[in-house]
C-alpha cells in the first residue's frame, strides 16, 4: 500500500511536509482498520481510496469489522506508557478534517482530509480542523 | 528496515535505516530481546536514517523502553529528523525518552553517568 501511496504522491507532485503527513495519517487509519477493525482476519478486506482536488488530499479507509465506531467513540487518550492508542490522535492533529462513519456492514469508514502546505510557508499544523463520528 | 548494531564501551549502538512501523518495530524488539540474552542493557538508537515512523513504531519504542527499565538499563535516542521529532512532541513521548541531538552527545552522557 505504501508503495502505491508514494507513487500517487510523486505523480501529483506532493511535497514535504504534506507528503510525510499524508503517508502517516493513511498508515494510521490502515493499521487501525487492520488491527482493531478487521482484527487481523485475512478474510476481511480494507479498501483505501485516495484522491487530490484543488490542493487538498483525501483518503477513505474502510474496514469490514464490527462495532468499530463504538470503540472509537469510547477511546481515551493514550497513557504515556501505553504501547498503542496514539493513531487517532495523530490523525486528528495532522488532518484538516477527520470523520468516522459506520458502514452498512457495521464496519468503519475513516475519511481524512489534509490540505497541501505551500513549500515556502510550511508550518507545523496546529491541531486538526475537527473530527466527527457519524452513525448511519 | 535495516538494523546495524555495534558496541562501544558496553553500549549497544543501533543504527536504524528505513521505516519504523508495526513490522519493523517487532524486528527491533526481537533484536533487543536477543541482546538482553547476551546481558546487554544499554542501548542507543540512532534514528538519522529513519524515513518514516508511525504510532506502531512509537509503540515498539515504548515497549523496548519498558523492557530496558525492567533490566535496569538505559535507552537513548538521537539524530531525529524534524518530522520524527515532531511526532514525539505531539504524542508527548519527548518527555518519556532521553533524546539527544547527536549520537556523540548521547554517548557522552553515558560516560558522565558512569563517573557519578
Amino acid at each position: 500500500m505504501m508503495v502505491d501511496l508514494c507513487r500517487f504522491l510523486d505523480q501529483n507532485n506532493v511535497e514535504q511536509p504534506t507528503r510525510q503527513r499524508f503517508l502517516l495519517i493513511v498508515s494510521e487509519a490502515f493499521t487501525n482498520a487492520l488491527i482493531h477493525g478487521n482484527e487481523i482476519n485475512p478474510d476481511k478486506r480494507i479498501k483505501v481510496h485516495i484522491h487530490i482536488n484543488s490542493g487538498t488530499l483525501f483518503a477513505d479507509i474502510i474496514d469490514e469489522g464490527l462495532g468499530g465506531l463504538n470503540r472509537i467513540r469510547n477511546k481515551r487518550s493514550a497513557d504515556p506508557l501505553a504501547e498503542s492508542g496514539r493513531g487517532i490522535d495523530l490523525m486528528i492533529h495532522y488532518c484538516d478534517k477527520v470523520q468516522f462513519k459506520e458502514t452498512r456492514n457495521n464496519g468503519v469508514k475513516v475519511k481524512l482530509r489534509i490540505r497541501q502546505e505551500d513549500k515556502v510557508s510550511a508550518q507545523i499544523a496546529k491541531g486538526g480542523g475537527g473530527y466527527g463520528i457519524e452513525d448511519n | 528496515m535495516e538494523l546495524k548494531t555495534t558496541e562501544k564501551a558496553g553500549i549497544c549502538i543501533m543504527i536504524l535505516n528505513g521505516r519504523l512501523d508495526l513490522a519493523s518495530g517487532t524486528e527491533l524488539k526481537d533484536e533487543i530481546k536477543k541482546l538482553f540474552g547476551e546481558n546487554k542493557s544499554m542501548f542507543h538508537l540512532n534514528l538519522n536514517d529513519v524515513e518514516f515512523i508511525n504510532s506502531s513504531g512509537l509503540g515498539s519504542l515504548v515497549s523496548i523502553m519498558k523492557e530496558v527499565r525492567l533490566h535496569k538499563g538505559r535507552l537513548t535516542l538521537s539524530n531525529m529528523a524534524s518530522y520524527v521529532k515532531e511526532i514525539f512532541e505531539i504524542t508527548q513521548l519527548s518527555h518519556i525518552f532521553e533524546i539527544f541531538d547527536t549520537e556523540e552527545d548521547a554517548l557522552k552522557s553515558y560516560q558522565s553517568a558512569a563517573t557519578h
